[in-house]
């Protein structure tokens, strides 16, 4: 089976996501986590994923730190700032809504709520 | 505001340390780290499991890419990254490169220094205040007939005058010559009488030393003078103590002090050499007679029309005369006056200069079209490996910019070095040549309107190849983009530039025809060997005219005596002084006074005996003056070849009768006839009467010789000057210049034309070939596959080179057709500057078209000879 590019938009709120459950990560660890919570249909490479998280860090959604990895390695440690939270709602919210929204036209045969 | 947040982010990532690209490095190596530890923990063995990291993470150039496009400014970030490779990009392709620069730099180059020339002479800025807001205003009779009539009362109307702010006045004549004396030698310079606030209202600054003062012009001031740029520079010879340098007349009136130097290009009114006070260079009585003109500087909101108005209500005021009161007021602003007259060759080489600017646009366009086209393929491919197309176009913008820099430096150059030529070769006597610097608005308009050019056109191919898809291009080894449509319209740029070229050289033969035509027009007289001198009489050795002509003509016969000199006359007109210093009617014998005014105008002219040798004017009919024509003797008068047949067509004029007019009621015999001449005009041979200096009537007498020498004329003027000084003491030589050198004034003009025009003519021509070149280039490049596959298929060189060259041919007889039509029509601008050739003169349209055609054929031969070359095999093999 193909595996999908990450749609533009839904990586933002995946990231957000990944830390808010996770904690401070590295982008490793993030690429790891979304990759595995995707259950492999997803693949993230450098060239969206580091543009994606300076921009959250420059938005002031997410704060880079070096630190100590578990394998002794020096990494850029991302966390999660309090704008980053509402954030995070406030696009889990609308996102949950716009999904639903699209499988009533995807499938109208689907059991409506 | 989360705007202002990452404002303020990208300015920390532009300077600050928190996250520089090396941090990106080792995030990025840290991230590949950890991918490949995780795949050695599953059983890879290290080497693989990199591998495997590497192909997950993707292109690391495109994400460092991403990355920094997201980081700080990309522009501030790149800039030298882009100017590098545009560099490289630019030197992968010298020849195009050195084809647009040097086409540029011709361009440019040569425009700008024709225009700098042009502008110089005419265009230029007066070194006043405002020029536009300076008129001089005199008067005109009511019925127009005389039209340069001083203002009575200038300093009344100067001071009543609301239209115009400040003012000031001349006399009327604006410079009138007088001869002072530098030392030892004696010479005329023009003199304009100006009131104190001349160079006030001017708002004119001295270049050295000051201007003149109010205080200057009171009766009983120390009589002052200030000198032009040109008289410091040429009859003073520049001498820095110039100031302070006493000037002498030479009739001994008065000496002025130079006090100052104006700056270069201001000679108002007509050519002065210096400027004198009213109230210190004119006796009180004369002042009081002397009319003047007004200058001024028009008052905030008011026009020309205005202050024509307040000057025509000045006229008709009760308290003047009833002669003021039939004047008419004429009113222009300084520019028209002092740069009028030039506005036909200023237009002419305007309209050059811009086509000149045009075709070179053109050029450069054709030649970046056909280069964007070729990599059209190129770009896609860079497109398809990921880099961005905001990135393609800075790309192109940057390597057409440098393509335009070095055309512009090198332009600047080829203008510089043009400009140094033109002065070097010039004609002599061309006016102000010397005051001339590159003129940098011309300079900056030939770049700036190239520049746009070039990027409109270099950036093009970042647009095109956007309507590719590069899957296509890679696929298929074709040109992709070089459609039809392209080539016509590529096409369609070389046909307007030989029609440019056409119009060009076709203005610039018509101007060489006139100057041709101008040169070879018969004189009528021998201008080689020929000496023109002035004289200056003292006014306190010899009081009246009757005197003064005795004095000439007794210095005559030791003149002529003189060896390598064959003979002399006193003569009135100066050479080129035109017919309005001294012409007028005759009457015919019987004629009444009213029906002589509808005569034919003649020049008229006083000479002595010797004159007509030393003119070397054949006697057609009749005789020539002798001693014996003198006061006592019956009038006879010599008339030109067309008087005779103005006034007596058909018959023979020999011992025909004229009656001067009422004024001088007196009877001339017709005793000979000579060619009419081009003495006062070069351009027209004009019908002439000349009378014998001793039977005259009239008011003033010669002031001028004619001296004929037997080897060259500046010889003879040592010997002249001190026989002159010696036999009539009362008599000085202020200057003596050989006819032929006097024969540089008229041609000046028409002698830099020619050659002006024709360096933009050969420039465009050469422009034009290039382009041709280019482009028939370019196409047998582009289709190098196809000559191939004919070649395969058994075409013969000259069937290739046919196929070739037809299509370019074609091109240009189109081209030569729109540029006939082009010439036809901007012909006629030229006709006020052309002689003795019409401006759809057959001829030259037809020579022109045969230049540019077989300039066009030579340039398409290359390229043309080339497609013969074509190998079938490498030609295919190459895709």
């Amino acid at each position: 089976m193909n595996k999908l590019d990450v749609q533009q938009g839904t990586l933002v709120l995946m990231v957000l996501r990944t830390l808010d459950v996770l904690g401070p990560l590295h982008g490793y660890g993030i690429a790891r986590r979304i990759e595995e919570t995707s259950r492999q249909q997803l693949t993230l490479n450098y060239g969206t994923l580091y543009p994606a998280l300076l921009k959250l860090e420059q938005e002031g959604y997410v704060k880079g730190e070096w630190r100590q990895s578990e394998n002794n390695r020096r990494a850029r440690y991302y966390a999660l700032t309090k704008a980053g939270r509402k954030r995070l709602e406030r696009e889990a919210d609308q996102w949950a809504r716009t999904s639903t929204i699209m499988s009533w036209f995807l499938h109208p045969d689907a059991e409506s709520p | 505001m989360r705007s202002l947040h990452i404002f303020i982010a990208r300015i920390r990532g532009l300077f600050g340390r928190s996250s520089t690209e090396r941090d990106l490095a080792e995030e990025l190596a840290a991230h590949l780290d950890m991918a490949a530890a995780e795949y050695e923990r599953r059983g890879l063995d290290p080497v693989e499991a990199r591998r495997r990291a590497l192909l997950d993470a993707g292109s690391l150039t495109a994400a460092a890419d991403a990355w920094r496009d997201q980081h700080g400014f990309v522009r501030v970030e790149s800039f030298v990254r882009t100017v590098r490779q545009a560099f490289r990009n630019v030197c992968h392709a010298p020849a195009f490169a050195a084809i647009a620069v040097l086409t540029l730099a011709l361009g440019i180059g040569l425009a700008t220094a024709v225009f700098t020339v042009a502008d110089g002479m005419a265009l230029r800025r007066l070194p006043v205040k405002d020029q536009s807001r300076l008129v001089v205003m005199w008067a005109s009779t009511k019925d127009g007939r005389f039209s340069n009539y001083p203002v009575d009362h200038a300093d009344l109307f100067v001071h009543q005058s609301q239209a115009i702010r400040e003012a000031g006045y001349f006399a009327w004549f604006g410079s009138a010559p007088i001869a002072v004396r530098d030392g030892g030698s004696v010479f005329r310079l023009r003199r304009a009488l100006v009131s104190g606030e001349f160079f006030d209202v001017l708002g004119a600054r001295a270049f050295l030393g000051r201007t003149l003062e109010p205080a200057d012009d009171k009766p009983g001031a120390a009589p002052v003078a200030v000198i032009s740029y040109r008289t410091w520079q040429r009859r003073l010879g520049g001498a820095p103590d110039i100031l302070g340098r006493r000037l002498p007349l030479f009739d001994g009136s008065r000496t002025y002090t130079v006090v100052g130097v104006m700056p270069p290009g201001l000679a108002y009114p007509a050519n002065t050499e210096f400027w004198a006070p009213i109230a210190t260079s004119l006796p009180e009585v004369t002042r009081s007679q002397i009319g003047f003109d007004v200058i001024g500087r028009l008052a905030p909101g008011a026009t020309v029309a205005d202050a024509a108005a307040e000057l025509s209500a000045f006229f008709s005021r009760p308290q003047a005369s009833v002669y003021v009161h039939n004047l008419r007021a004429v009113v222009h602003t300084l520019p028209d006056l002092v740069l009028g007259n030039m506005k036909p060759a200023l237009v002419a080489f305007a309209l050059a200069a811009a086509l000149l600017l045009l075709i070179t646009c053109v050029n450069v366009a054709n030649l970046l079209l056909v280069r964007g086209l070729g990599r059209v393929r190129e770009i896609a491919l860079r497109l398809a490996l990921g880099a961005g197309r905001q990135r393609i176009v800075m790309q192109l913008v940057m390597e057409n910019l440098i393509l335009a820099i070095a055309g512009g430096i090198a332009g600047l150059a080829v203008a510089w070095g043009a400009l140094r030529l033109f002065i070097a070769i010039a004609p002599t006597g061309t006016p102000r040549l010397d005051e001339i610097t590159l003129n940098g608005t011309a300079l900056l308009a030939g770049v700036g309107i190239t520049t746009i050019a070039i990027l409109v056109f270099g950036v093009l191919p970042a647009f095109m190849s956007a309507r590719v898809d590069p899957q296509e291009v890679l696929r298929s080894g074709a040109q992709p983009g070089f459609s039809r449509a392209h080539r016509r319209f590529s096409e369609l740029l070389v046909g307007v530039e030989v029609a440019l070229a056409l119009v060009v050289l076709s203005a610039a033969a018509l101007i060489g025809r006139s100057l041709v035509n101008l040169e070879r027009a018969p004189l009528g007289f021998d201008a080689d060997h020929l000496l023109v001198a002035d004289l200056a009489f003292r006014a306190d050795m010899l009081e009246t005219l009757t005197e003064t002509n005795a004095e000439l003509e007794a210095l005559m016969p030791k003149l002529a005596a003189l060896p390598g000199v064959v003979a002399a006359s006193p003569v009135v007109a100066d050479p080129f002084s035109g017919p309005a210093v001294w012409s007028g009617r005759l009457a015919k014998d019987g004629q009444s006074e009213a029906e002589a005014a509808s005569n034919p105008r003649v020049n008229m002219e006083l000479v002595d005996t010797g004159y007509f040798a030393a003119m070397r004017m054949p006697i057609l009919q009749g005789r020539k003056f002798t001693a014996a024509d003198r006061e006592g003797a019956p009038g006879a008068i010599i008339i030109g070849d067309s008087t005779a047949s103005l006034y007596w067509p058909g018959e023979t004029p020999i011992g025909k009768r004229v009656v001067l007019n009422a004024e001088h009621a007196v009877t001339f015999t017709v005793v000979g006839v000579v060619p009419d001449v081009r003495y006062r005009a070069l351009r027209d041979a004009m019908p002439s009467v000349y009378f014998a200096m001793r039977q005259s009537v009239f008011a003033a007498g010669p002031a001028s010789l004619v001296v004929r020498t037997v080897g060259p004329p500046d010889d003879v003027v040592p010997t002249l000057r001190r026989t002159i000084e010696q036999g009539a003491p009362g008599i000085g030589l202020a200057s003596a210049i050989p006819f032929t050198t006097l024969l540089d004034e008229p041609l000046g003009e028409p002698r830099l034309d020619a050659f002006l025009l024709g360096v933009f003519a050969a420039a465009a021509v050469l422009l034009c070939a290039i382009g041709v070149f280019g482009v028939t280039g370019a196409t047998v490049r582009q289709r190098t596959r196809e000559l191939g596959v004919r070649t395969a298929l058994g075409a013969t060189a000259q069937q290739l080179i046919a196929l070739v060259a037809r299509r370019g041919l074609s091109i240009c007889v189109v081209g030569l057709g729109a540029g006939i039509g082009g010439a036809l029509l901007a012909n006629r601008l030229l006709t006020s500057l052309l002689y003795g050739v019409t401006p759809w003169d057959t001829l030259t349209l037809t020579g022109a078209c045969a230049i540019v055609l077989v300039t066009a054929i030579a340039a398409m031969l290359f390229p043309a000879l080339g497609a013969a070359r074509v190998d079938a095999v490498r030609a295919l093999r190459a895709e």
